[in-house]
């Protein structure tokens, strides 16, 4: 099975700082603002505090644990992927339930000249299975490889 | 094939009372909806200025704007104030062309005409309102393409599911609402904000008249008379009202490519289900319903109302064996005699889990209310009863090309999900399942709800991959024969 880009490590940490990091700054001045407003609040910091844990185990171990468990296989009638930290999960999707693909391409993720995969099916539950940190030219290939095998079986 | 006539047509003139009633029932609303009482509300001001100035003008654009004309080729639909839209819906993509006739447009001789596709919501094509001749030819002219037959014209020849009176009623003791109790009892407050109730007199009636007027105020029996009684019996009856007006005369048919299915009292529901859409069967009970062997029968389908979220009433309400001889000319099947159980660590896994349910929220009660909450804690052999019902009732089986799934102690759920209507197969474990050897395994098929879904919960591992293994191996021996037969 295949392993994603190791690139997507750093585009899950640049996510993660986006996402989380941008907090940071605002928490740690309301709770400044409030240390010196009203002293009396027992323990100054703490949302702050959780806010940098969480923040840094978004940033650091998160995508490293991600990328450690993602394995996909495109095989030859269903693309096999296996995913997941705390909840490991399993997804066959038969290629003939395909009903579109796209290939999708964030700023971050051009940078870094990596892109997702993503997969529609009719049903409900995993109606887009996403695999993310494919190289470019490796989604496209994988894109094209998937549209062959519809446009064979529709004919 | 005859040209019909290509003329553009409006929606029928009487589509105006239909917002006027709906603009009357604003009015109303937002009239009652201040407690203030002899002034004109704010509520009242905003919603009236609103409707003069946007509502209304737009209602009248919208239907100068709405144009359309049918062919039997294609339904092509002009509509959009702002935004200018032209709709063609080729005939040979109609799914259902489904006619809904509310109380009002009874009265007034309309009907909503709702043009289903296989697509989203937003492909569909809806005329409200038209004359109901107008329905009629509509519905007509796409059925020569589908060559179909409606119930009125040869229904008794048919197999298929009726619903007397009496079975309705029967069905509806065993309903409940909720949902209708909020409302009732929004008005009844609203009703004392308004000072037209008094509750003080309201109380000491109810006492005089109940209890001659020998009750100690706040024992609790007087509290559960007053309120909770009254709160039940009302859910009781509204459900039961709720359930005859929505299936009155539920019938059902199965013709050869589609069901029809015909119900309502006051708004009347009518539409027709090709075969090849449905997805899966989902027979449903509960265990008051289960005593007298009562079931209720679903089709999954690719989500047609979105308010049913692809859940079909097939069979509202049936004996086992209606079910089963009916069920499977829709979509053969065959039972089979035994069932497969679940792991028997999923007892463990779940007696933990809702024993945390139970331990956590007595905890804080605990800390912040007092040491009375302990006695919370006899609660928790519960947790393990309910853990050992919920491994009795979760039973599944491979059969005949067939997943079935039984789950749930309450609102029980019994699964038949064919196999070629899989999408997608998946084996998720979580932390805790992986170290007790479990997983769960789910199929995914199109239309399935968000919270309702096929799935069996802690398997044994090695189950689940065997399982998973033949169910997909059977798939894709369907899925290739599907396919050479169709190229």
């Amino acid at each position: 099975m295949e392993l994603l880009d190791p690139a997507v490590k750093r585009v899950w940490t640049i996510k993660g700082l986006l996402g989380w990091g941008i907090l940071l700054p605002v928490t740690a001045t309301v709770d400044v603002i409030l240390f010196f407003l009203d002293n009396s609040s027992f323990l100054p910091g703490l949302w702050t505090g959780i806010l940098f844990v969480t923040c840094l185990l978004w940033v650091l171990i998160i995508p490293k644990l991600r990328y450690r468990y993602w394995r996909y296989e495109l095989r030859d009638e269903d693309l096999y992927a296996i995913r997941g930290i705390w909840n490991r999960v399993q997804t066959i999707v038969p290629l003939r339930r395909i009903q579109h693909l796209d290939v999708e391409q964030d700023l971050i993720e051009g940078n870094f000249d990596i892109a997702r995969l993503v997969v529609h099916t009719a049903g409900t539950r995993s109606t887009d299975v996403v695999v993310p940190g494919l190289p470019y030219d490796e989604a496209v290939r994988l894109r094209d490889t998937v549209r062959d095998f519809i446009s064979q079986y529709m004919d | 094939m005859e040209e019909p006539s290509a003329e553009f047509r409006r929606l029928h003139p009487l589509t105006f009372v239909h917002y006027v009633f709906l603009a009357i029932v604003g009015f109303v609303i937002s009239f009652f909806s201040s407690t203030d009482t002899g002034v004109i509300s704010t509520p009242f001001l905003i919603f009236a200025i609103v409707y003069i100035i946007i509502v209304g003008p737009f209602s009248i654009a919208k239907y100068i704007r709405f144009r359309y004309y049918a062919t039997n080729d294609e339904i092509v639909i002009y509509y959009g104030v702002f935004k200018r839209v032209r709709r063609n819906i080729p005939s040979d993509r109609i799914q259902n062309v489904s006619i809904q006739r509310n109380l009002l447009s009874r009265i007034l001789g309309t009907a909503s005409v709702k043009i289903e596709t296989a697509g989203t919501a937003s492909a569909e094509g809806v005329l409200a309102f038209v004359g109901i001749q107008e329905a009629e030819r509509l519905r007509n002219l796409f059925r020569t393409v589908q060559t179909t037959a409606t119930i009125e014209e040869n229904g008794s020849t048919l197999p298929g599911f009726h619903m007397p009176l009496q079975r309705v009623a029967l069905a509806g003791i065993y309903q409940f609402s909720f949902a209708l109790i909020a409302v009732v009892y929004t008005l009844f407050f609203q009703l004392i904000s308004l000072d037209v109730i008094d509750l003080d007199k309201l109380g000491i009636w109810l006492t005089e008249r109940f209890f001659s007027g020998e009750i100690v105020t706040g024992s609790w029996p007087i509290i559960a008379a007053t309120f909770i009684l009254p709160v039940l019996i009302g859910g009781w009856i509204l459900g039961f009202l709720q359930y005859l007006i929505r299936f009155y005369n539920f019938r059902m048919e199965l013709g050869p490519i589609k069901i029809y299915r015909k119900f309502g009292l006051l708004t009347i529901r009518e539409s027709t289900l090709p075969y090849k859409r449905v997805q899966s069967f989902l027979i449903r009970s509960n265990p008051v319903m289960r005593l007298r062997r009562w079931y209720r029968l679903e089709i999954q389908t690719l989500g047609l109302e979105s308010g049913e979220r692809g859940f079909q009433p097939a069979m509202p309400f049936a004996k086992w064996s209606e079910i089963t001889s009916l069920a499977p000319q829709i979509r053969p099947f065959t039972l089979p005699d035994t069932y497969s159980n679940v792991s028997r660590r999923t007892i463990q896994r779940y007696s933990i889990r809702y024993s945390l349910m139970i331990a956590i929220p007595l905890v804080i009660l605990f800390v912040l209310w007092s040491e009375n909450a302990l006695w919370g804690f006899c609660l928790l052999p519960l947790a393990w009863g309910i853990s050992w019902m919920q491994y009795l009732c979760h039973q599944w089986t491979f059969h005949d090309g067939n997943l079935l799934i039984r789950r749930r102690i309450f609102s029980q759920q019994f699964w038949i999900v064919p196999v070629e209507r899989f999408q997608a197969f998946e084996i998720t474990a979580s932390f805790f399942q992986r170290r007790m050897g479990l997983c769960t395994l789910i199929v995914d098929t199109a239309g399935a709800g968000n919270f309702r879904y096929p799935r069996i919960i802690d398997l044994k591992m090695d189950d689940a991959k065997h399982l998973f293994g033949s169910l997909y191996d059977a798939f894709q021996k369907k899925d290739r024969n599907g396919a050479q037969s169709s190229a």
